[in-house]
């Protein structure tokens, strides 16, 4: 190794007084803000969510002639809340595109030539994420949810937030939805690839549960369960023996989201941008 | 300044760059020249820290790339002009950039000043020309008012009056004393922008010489004659040392001798002499005979050429 000249040193010292732990996110929230597909996905997601769990609850009909058998298995929860079914893919595009648009651009150089601590982008990415998406999840999950109730009412069956579980419910799927925006940007930092990332956050959230319940009992509740899945987070009864409580369900769905970034973050140092 | 030591990149069992050592200077524009493949654009990537190294180092005003703790205040870079997200204004993109290195607002109004760019600052970069993005690239690259610059294949793609504002661009900046260091291709481009070349073939070092050595050091050149008695002169010629090769048009082109020398031997013998031409290797045929062999992609009629 040859010596390298002294005098020729940059300072090591920042110019400005702003610090990176306030640069960083201000620049990811930048990039968030200033794309339309934020805009469309998040517009996507609420609209999705509230009709559709309107519709199905407004399709609720002839409730007080239906066996009791039957009415005991209606979960005034889950018909409110289905539409989030459709809204947890509008999140998890939304955290895939955060950077794997990065790198169908080939922005990443950029932004990593700009940043050479990598972890230090994605984790900005993960916490302008987060707090983009929280106020819209809330938001959507407890307008899908009131609304729902409401067209619920004349058939006598509604639920309230005071209603024991409810909150857990509005407030768990909220959180879901927070966990999949998170897994979407993790699989996205490990494939780099817009259409393999939405591909395998879908599957991970909506196929992957489904096929798996096709296993022979007792396995199809064992594996399924493990699995980010939204349905034990809304559901009012538990719907098979052996399947998690909600708050159980997030924290699985939660633990996949940290394990899919926590995967990006030891990935993005060790490979060429 | 940027030290290259000893930079070898592999890819699998392909080696882009092999045991390749240079300095770039501040204060004069240094061209990097290879044919396509040559491993132009992955030692840029390295001295970025986008690529890691196989072995040897890169430093960077001293430092390793990924010791710098605002970069953007010590180098720019413009890469590629279409690594821009089309659904974001100009204006957007630099903003974001800017940012995340502490650069205010002022600054992004400043570069797209520079680069004459305010008017479209606040449209989707999705329907700019290749040149406005080159723009748009070399204004981000300007964000932190860097002492080094780094340009990969600026010039591609580029209308001559962008090619012409490229041009007087990156000479204005090493006269300003930073260090720019701009790949291309083309020998005939870097010829008219750069005071010094660093030529790689195959991912090696070919040359590290000003411009001007660059030429005398290709071998080339030769002495154009004409003269009504061809035939005599080139028998002469001969006997003197020269080596005198026949032209189709009746010229003799002639090496081994200088033309004063010509001129007094045909003198000597009263043989008329209607042209007398000193013809100077061109900078591409100089090029081309260096990296001769180093090209990775090579037409396959080219032994057909005369």
């Amino acid at each position: 190794m040859t010596t390298m000249t002294v005098q020729g040193q940059a300072p090591a010292a920042t110019p400005g007084t702003v610090s990176r732990a306030r640069a960083l996110p201000g620049s990811e929230w930048i990039k968030l803000r200033s794309v339309r597909s934020t805009y469309l996905t998040m517009a996507a997601a609420a609209v999705a969510s509230v009709s559709i769990g309107a519709i199905s609850s407004a399709m609720v009909s002839g409730y007080a002639t239906t066996p009791p058998q039957v009415r005991a298995q209606f979960d005034s929860f889950s018909r409110p809340l289905s539409g989030l079914v459709f809204a947890q893919l509008a999140f998890g595009v939304l955290g895939a595109l955060a950077i794997s648009s990065e790198y169908g651009t080939g922005t990443i150089r950029t932004s990593l030539a700009a940043v050479p601590h990598r972890r230090c982008v994605l984790a900005a990415k993960a916490a302008v994420l987060t707090i983009a998406v929280t106020p819209l999840a809330l938001v959507i999950s407890f307008a899908s949810f009131l609304l729902g109730q409401a067209l619920l009412h004349s058939n006598g069956v509604s639920a309230t937030l005071a209603t024991p579980g409810a909150l857990t419910a509005v407030l768990g799927a909220a959180g879901y939805l927070i966990a999949v925006t998170l897994l979407g940007l993790g699989l996205g930092a490990v494939i780099r690839n817009t259409a393999g990332a939405i591909t395998a956050v879908t599957a991970m959230v909506l196929l992957l549960p489904l096929a798996l319940g096709e296993f022979p009992s007792p396995w199809n509740v064992r594996l399924e369960r493990l699995m980010p899945d939204l349905s034990p987070i809304i559901a009012r009864h538990a719907s098979a023996p052996g399947n998690f409580t909600p708050s159980i369900a997030l924290l699985v769905s939660a633990a996949w989201a940290a394990a899919a970034v926590a995967a990006g973050l030891f990935l993005i140092t060790r490979r060429d941008a | 300044m940027i030290e290259v030591r000893g930079l070898t990149k592999r890819y699998g069992a392909t080696v882009a760059v092999d045991d390749l050592s240079f300095d770039v200077l501040p204060g004069r524009v240094t061209g990097f020249l290879g044919p396509n493949g040559a491993g132009k654009s992955t030692t840029m990537r390295t001295i970025l820290g986008l690529d890691a190294p196989s072995a040897g180092e890169v430093r960077v005003q001293g430092r390793r790339y990924g010791q710098l703790i605002w970069p953007l205040h010590q180098v720019g870079a413009l890469l590629d002009a279409n690594a821009v997200h089309g659904g974001r204004s100009a204006y957007s993109h630099l903003w974001c950039i800017a940012k995340s290195n502490g650069i205010g607002k002022q600054r992004v109004a400043e570069v797209l000043g520079m680069t004459g760019l305010e008017s479209v600052a606040g449209k989707r970069v999705h329907g700019f020309s290749l040149g406005m993005k080159q723009r748009l690239g070399i204004a981000s690259a300007l964000l932190g008012d860097p002492a080094v610059l780094l340009f990969d294949e600026p010039v591609n793609g580029l209308d001559p009056e962008g090619i012409a504002w490229i041009r007087r661009f990156m000479q204005s900046l090493a006269a300003e004393g930073r260090t720019v260091f701009v790949s291309s291709h083309l020998m005939s481009e870097m010829a008219l922008t750069a005071s010094h070349v660093v030529v790689i073939g195959r991912g090696r070092l070919v040359a590290d010489v000003p411009i001007s050595d660059f030429v005398r050091s290709g071998s080339g050149g030769d002495v154009l004659v004409r003269s009504p008695r061809g035939t005599d002169l080139a028998a002469i010629l001969t006997a003197a040392g020269g080596n005198v090769v026949p032209e189709p048009d009746g010229g003799l082109s002639v090496t081994g001798l200088d033309a004063p020398s010509i001129a007094g031997i045909a003198a000597e013998h009263g043989i008329a002499v209607h042209e007398l031409a000193t013809r100077a290797a061109s900078l591409e045929e100089a090029y081309m005979e260096m990296t001769a062999g180093s090209v990775e992609y090579r037409a396959q009629n080219q032994g057909a050429k005369r």
